[in-house]
């Protein structure tokens, strides 16, 4: 079946919210909230019980590119 | 457009054995009519729907069920054999392009103990074909397809009865909560609500990471830069006391020599460098012994406090010992054999609690036996002993470091003699140079004092840097930590924000957008026009009917504008849902009075131009007027006669194709 017959309510739903989430400028909270909302998409039906450890992952992954260490003592 | 063209019933309730239903899928007769008295089985074509498509019967009469007439099961009452199924099967063709597919839910049942039962789970399925294909195709998501096709949690705004449309806006309360519930429905509210609590979850994490603050790395940096300087400045001083010193020795040595030109001194002088080697020796000697016994006694100083309390242990022991309590006497091997054999003493089987009770002793005993095996005896005898020891080894250091002590004393007293004698000489020349010499002696010891103050103090200051640096590091590892934890925090913080801001922003689009379609629709529909202004949502969900005066009639409204009300805003739902799909309803007029019948009868075609329609009708709804009236768009008309003694219902075609 033509996936534009049948245009599913939650994905006409969900890219209303992608789109607007698209707009931010912030960088890195768009990466994540786009991972977030995908995720969350993903797994609505089966029922999500390890999200934690995915968004922490993605947080890490997001802080490694955005945050510069302190790596001297002087 | 997706039309239902069919639905086969098998054993569904009163749809006993095969029953076909075909619905008008003409564009211009778009009406289908399915006329029937009550209890026929209008109401178990919506639910049959449902069932097919979601699993569940969503419109049982809630008298029905409090009383228990509805059956739990689907399966036709009527029907007792070994194995029988109940299946519903929804055909949809398009009417642009040529495809189908077909819905089906079946479910078995087995005859067990004379009733029939569940034989296993309710199955879906979904076959579609395209383009003149002769084969189905099966789709492997079917829960997936359907719930793209027409979510769940929508479907109520295509097949809805009679009783829904009259209780929509029946008061104010119940058109505020029933305009929430839809608007957050659309507004994909629980979605981001359950994302906004995956999120709050992962940020208490966060916050528990955040809970260790790390110190000011400022003031750490600062502190060793402190010490550093203070270093360096020690060490340049430490450079100026040692080029001193070195400076007094060769003054010292430059009057040794000229001391030692003079016959009559000469000994004595030869004398004194020796006395003074001797005792810089044994000051050597003397520190190292010191270290050695400030050793010991940091090392073993501890059993001195504690002797009291080990004597009392040993004597205690020792009367254990006496008393013939340590070692344990019984051998824990009875108990063994006991739980081995299962068996108590006296012959009879053991319990369960008796066996863990032996359990739990011999446990004890084995305990037991391995600490007095570990401990070789009693353990306080090495205590003691060290003790011993202890007492006799400080006491060979007192005594080596006193005897040198007195040694050192003894030859200062001589060298003091030595220095005497030459500074009380009568020859001017060795007394001024003496003179100078004990002048030399006492700023070189000054010197030497002050040395060995400035090494221990870098030594220290040294050590204290090393334990800043440790703790710097320490920090800058916690610093990057609680940083990146900051980072998350404020990502996480800004990410709810920000979706409850999206909630609210796509609620009140939604908000506006069905307002303004109800706005729109009502006034299209409305047969008293001119009287009503307008139809407002606030943002409350508060809906007002406006008259020309600006008064809100919604309170007023008669129960057939009710009806228009809550049809209209139904079609601005769907147009806000954007998904077309034929529309099923359940008596639509059997609330309303005869005159606003035929309004709304005349309007119903009106309604949802182009959008399939079957609506359910009682004798007492579908009258010669209604009939009359909606004629020219029916392209089917049927209706369903129910046999009670049966339970069966059966299908005519009253009008349309066979």
């Amino acid at each position: 079946m033509n996936e534009e017959d049948s245009l599913s309510m939650f994905e006409y739903r969900l890219s209303w919210i992608m789109d607007r989430i698209k707009k931010i400028d912030d960088e890195a909270l768009r990466e994540f909230i786009e991972y977030v909302i995908k995720f969350e998409y993903n797994n609505k039906d089966t029922g999500i019980s390890r999200y934690s450890k995915f968004y922490n992952d993605k947080l890490d992954e997001i802080v490694k590119k955005n945050v510069k260490e302190e790596g001297d003592i002087t | 457009m997706w039309r239902l063209s069919k639905i086969i019933l098998n054993n569904f309730r009163p749809y006993r054995d095969k029953k076909t239903i075909e619905f008008s899928t003409d564009k211009d007769k778009r009406i289908t009519i399915i006329v029937g008295r009550n209890g026929s089985g209008k109401t178990t074509l919506l639910n049959a729907i449902t069932w097919c498509l979601y699993g569940e019967e969503y419109h049982i009469q809630s008298q029905k069920k409090s009383k228990g007439e509805e059956s739990l099961y689907i399966l036709n009452t009527k029907i007792k054999r070994d194995l029988a199924e109940v299946s519903v099967e929804l055909y949809f063709r398009h009417t642009e392009h040529d495809s189908s597919f077909l819905i089906k839910r079946k479910q078995d049942f087995e005859k067990i103990n004379d009733k029939m039962e569940k034989a296993s789970r309710d199955k879906l399925i979904i076959l579609y074909k395209k383009h003149s294909s002769l084969n189905w195709l099966q789709e492997g998501n079917p829960d997936y397809f359907i719930q793209t096709l027409l979510p769940k949690e929508v479907h109520d705004f295509y097949f809805f009865d009679g009783e829904r449309l009259d209780k929509l806006f029946f008061t104010k309360e119940d058109s505020i909560r029933n305009i929430k519930e839809t608007i957050e429905k659309l507004s994909a509210i629980d979605f981001i609500d359950n994302t906004i609590e995956h999120l709050e979850n992962v940020k208490s994490i966060v916050l528990r990471n955040l809970k260790d603050q790390p110190k000011s790395l400022d003031l750490l940096r600062q502190k060793r830069e402190d010490i550093e300087n203070d270093i360096n400045n020690k060490k340049k001083e430490l450079n100026d006391v040692e080029s001193g010193i070195r400076d007094l020795e060769s003054k010292i040595e430059d009057i040794d020599k000229k001391l030692n030109e003079y016959k009559e001194t000469k000994q004595i002088i030869d004398r004194r460098k020796e006395l003074e080697n001797m005792n810089n020796e044994a000051k050597i000697k003397l520190k190292e012994l010191e270290s050695n016994f400030a050793e010991l006694l940091i090392t073993k100083a501890i059993y001195i406090y504690c002797i009291d309390a080990i004597m009392t242990l040993s004597d205690y022991i020792e009367n254990m010992y006496k008393q013939g309590k340590i070692p344990p006497s019984i051998n824990p091997t009875v108990i063994e054999d006991l739980l081995n054999e299962n068996e108590c003493i006296c012959g009879r089987p053991l319990s369960n609690n008796e066996k863990n009770r032996l359990y739990n002793i011999l446990k004890m005993f084995k305990a037991d036996q391995e600490l007095y095996e570990l401990l070789g005896g009693n353990p306080t005898n090495g205590l003691i002993n060290t003790i011993r020891e202890f007492i006799k080894e400080s006491d060979k250091y007192k005594k080596e470091i006193l005897d040198l002590q007195n040694k050192i004393k003894q030859k200062e007293r001589e060298l003091q003699t030595i220095n005497d004698i030459l500074k009380n000489t009568t020859q001017e020349n060795i007394s001024d140079l003496e003179s100078k010499r004990i002048e030399y002696k006492s700023q070189l010891n000054s010197l030497y004092i002050h040395k060995g103050y400035l090494v221990n103090e870098i030594d220290r200051r040294e050590k204290e840097k090393k334990d800043v640096e440790k703790e710097l590091e320490k920090e800058i590892k916690k610093h990057n930590k609680y940083r990146k934890e900051s980072y998350k925090l404020d990502l996480i913080n800004n990410s709810i924000k920000l979706l409850n801001k999206i909630k609210e922003e796509r609620k009140k689009e939604i908000k506006d957008k069905i307002s303004e379609k109800t706005d729109q629709f009502f006034k299209q529909l409305i047969w008293k026009k001119g009287v009503y202004n307008k139809v407002i949502i606030d943002d409350n969900y508060n809906i007002s009917v406006l008259d020309n005066q600006g008064n809100d009639r919604l309170t007023v409204l008669s129960a057939g504008e009710r009806e228009i009300l809550a049809l209209s805003f139904i079609a601005a739902v769907r147009q806000v849902i954007y998904i077309d799909m034929p529309i099923i309803i359940d008596t639509p007029l059997a609330r309303i009075d005869e005159e606003n019948r035929e309004n709304i009868a005349k309007l119903l075609p009106e309604y949802l131009k182009d959008t399939q329609m079957i609506l359910l009708m009682t004798n007492t709804e579908y009258t010669k007027e209604v009939s009359k009236i909606l004629d020219n768009y029916v392209g089917k008309k049927l209706l369903l006669n129910f046999n009670e003694e049966e339970e069966n219902t059966s299908i005519e075609v009253i009008e349309g194709e066979q």
